[in-house]
């Protein structure tokens, strides 16, 4: 967790230097988690060293649409969010919650306590430290605290990567979620790259943070490397195409259940549960039971679930949401509207991958949009 | 003690309890009485539930059925309806029952304190009424009028007969009882339970209805009595949705804004009314 007397903190770590970055974090026992060239897309995965790191690729992203491409440079973060987020490893899909025995005639619980991982999360970017924050507010807070995720939350050492660009899908500014991190990180990095130099500029947001690169070749920070930085940022605001309007959001959506786009976008719709997969802030889960053959021994689990399935709302009667359309407004309207009732914030934190991964091509910016049009019923 | 959960404050763990008595109330419904097993007294408020499951067979909420003013047994009546249900109908006596809640928001019983109370049940939604009829038969004169319209299918759907004759019988409640599908032998009354609601007289100011049933009859009940002048806030709902956390983490009893499972199952009407409207939210 941040400490706000750290945030003033800047240093410059050189391009050559990078890989000490990640032994100084592998010294500290952390499984480092970051951005990884799988055959078709950047995803996360473990680092063992920079050579790991999607040096020199970027994407082309749009709805429906996600695609690898080679930078003229050689970049090592100089790609858009990827489909998966830390959400995988802070609220893994699967988790056994626990055993019970039963011998004898009595019962004997036994609860999972998770070996925590020590993860290092390397490349978040700030939409998704964000949806951290969201999951947050769901898993850490009051008499519904979810032990194992605060214990995995407390041990994750956050490096937030600004980002230098963004795809036709971003759309934090209108979520006020980036493109810069300002805080809730233990170090978060600009990369400076052109074809004179190529460094970071380190921002520490931590005890821990600074601790970690102490032992670095570390530079202080000229005026020149904060200008030059700060043109990173402007140069991903600049990129930023998309918008969403979410002035009066929420009554904007409880005011127009009966809309005829709700029609519109459901006969597109193909409820698969993509855009749950990928949405880092996304929490719903369900419950399985197993049992052993001799009915000695039984499991329950907890994993993922999606609304867009119709055993989701199952009840004696049927399900509650039995068409798409329902389940299609329940997810929109959840995400961005009734979120806001639950939670104080909004669920969606614009990083644009329902909108790439959607199989149809589905974004939630032109549906905002068009739920703005009043049908010709509401005019009159 | 080696059979309690060593990690008592992990929500999900449940707390079991021993059958020590299984009851059929009709051909599709039973009750189940559990004694836990550590012998602690099991506190709950009127219109809470529980999460139950026979060991391995998955967890369903339901609510509890019991008398609040004894502790140390707890009664559960359920429909077999699916595969959980299914699987405790198959438990029998001495078996485990896994347990945890209590859950939610009960009804609002301190509003209601020396007022008249209507209730108004459909079918399986009687049982969690029943705890505010154990209130009415222990603490007599807690209710100025306790009034109980019951609706089901059918005769043989009606449950709790003997128990609601002998509270009739007691002067403990006025009972009104209807089947939407009269056999030949039903003297009484029938069609809807809603239709019992123009015949009833009642004080506006000093009166409250409790309600739990099918959605669309507890709809047309809250219409009914507010054509009678009834302020819609005394008038109250218990409602049902899937639920698999019971404490507002997993997402799947939303209705909009609400968890049914910790900002309900019991909500004033005013507050829900204009979701109920639409469909399939």
């Amino acid at each position: 967790m941040p400490e706000p007397m750290f945030l003033e903190k800047k240093k410059i770590l050189q391009r050559q230097d990078f890989g000490k970055l990640i032994d100084a974090l592998h010294q500290e026992g952390y499984t480092i988690i970051g951005p990884v060239l799988s055959e078709t897309a950047i995803s996360y995965g473990e680092i063992q060293s920079e050579t790991d790191l999607p040096i020199g690729w970027t994407d082309i992203q749009e709805a429906g649409k996600y695609q690898l491409k080679r930078r003229p440079d050689e970049a090592l973060f100089g790609y858009n969010v990827g489909f998966q987020s830390m959400k995988k490893y802070l609220f893994p899909p699967r988790q056994r919650l626990f055993t019970v025995d039963k011998k004898a005639g009595r019962l004997t619980f036994v609860e999972e306590n998770p070996q925590i991982q020590k993860y290092a999360f390397l490349g978040v970017r700030s939409c998704d430290l964000h949806a951290a924050l969201i999951q947050d507010k769901i898993f850490s807070e009051g008499s519904s605290r979810d032990k194992a995720y605060v214990r995995r939350r407390e041990e994750a050492f956050v490096i937030v990567v600004q980002c230098g660009q963004s795809s036709s899908c971003c759309f934090c500014l209108s979520m006020g979620t980036g493109p810069k991190a300002e805080g809730g990180f233990d170090l978060a990095l600009t990369e400076c790259i052109d074809r004179q130099q190529h460094f970071f500029l380190i921002e520490i947001g931590s005890l821990r943070g600074e601790k970690l690169i102490s032992s670095l070749p570390l530079k202080d920070v000229k005026e020149e490397d904060l200008l030059f930085a700060a043109r990173v940022i402007d140069n991903a605001k600049a990129q930023m195409t998309k918008v969403m309007d979410t002035k009066g959001i929420k009554e904007l959506f409880y005011s127009n259940w009966e809309h005829p786009r709700w029609d519109d976008v459901a006969s597109r719709c193909i409820a698969c549960s993509t855009c749950t997969l990928v949405c880092p802030t996304c929490f719903c889960w369900t419950i399985e039971d197993s049992i052993s053959l001799t009915d000695q021994k039984a499991e329950r689990w907890k994993r993922w679930d999606f609304c867009y399935s119709m055993e989701f709302s199952h009840l004696p009667s049927g399900s509650v949401r039995s068409s798409i359309k329902s389940r299609y407004r329940q997810w929109l309207s959840h995400k961005l509207a009734s979120w806001i009732d639950q939670f104080g914030m909004s669920g969606c934190v614009g990083c644009g991958r329902c909108i790439t991964w959607c199989p149809v091509g589905i974004d939630i910016t032109e549906e905002v949009a068009a739920l703005r049009v009043q049908s010709k019923e509401d005019v009159s | 003690m080696d059979h309690l959960p060593d990690f008592p404050e992990n929500p999900f763990i449940p707390k079991p309890f021993v059958i020590e008595e299984k009851k059929r109330e009709s051909p599709s419904v039973f009750s189940l009485y559990l004694r836990p097993i550590d012998q602690l007294p099991f506190y709950f408020l009127p219109g809470q539930f529980n999460m139950l499951s026979a060991i391995g067979g998955g967890e369903a909420a339901i609510s509890i059925a019991s008398d609040p003013t004894n502790p140390h047994i707890l009664i559960h009546t359920l429909r077999i309806v699916g595969n959980v249900t299914k699987a405790l109908s198959k438990l029998d006596k001495n078996d485990f029952v896994l347990v945890r809640g209590p859950y939610g928001r009960g009804w609002p019983i301190d509003l209601v304190k020396r007022k008249t109370l209507i209730l108004v049940a459909g079918g399986i939604g009687l049982p969690p009424l029943l705890p505010l009829l154990y209130i009415a038969q222990k603490n007599k004169g807690y209710f100025k009028n306790l009034i109980l319209l019951y609706g089901a299918r059918t005769k043989d759907d009606l449950l709790f007969m003997p128990l609601l004759y002998k509270l009739k019988a007691e002067q403990i409640i006025t009972l009104h009882v209807s089947v939407d599908r009269p056999s030949r032998d039903w003297k009484g009354q029938f069609g809807t339970v809603t239709a019992l609601i123009p015949s009833i007289s009642f004080d506006n100011k000093e009166t409250f209805v409790f309600s739990c049933g099918p959605e669309i009859m507890m709809r047309f009940m809250a219409r009914a009595f507010i054509q009678k002048n009834l302020p819609k806030e005394h008038i109250f709902f218990s409602m049902e949705r899937n639920m698999k956390c019971a404490i507002g983490i997993c997402g799947h009893c939303q209705l909009s804004p609400f968890f049914i499972c910790k900002d309900g199952p019991v909500f004033p009407y005013e507050k829900i009314e204009h979701l109920l409207t639409v469909e399939e939210l």
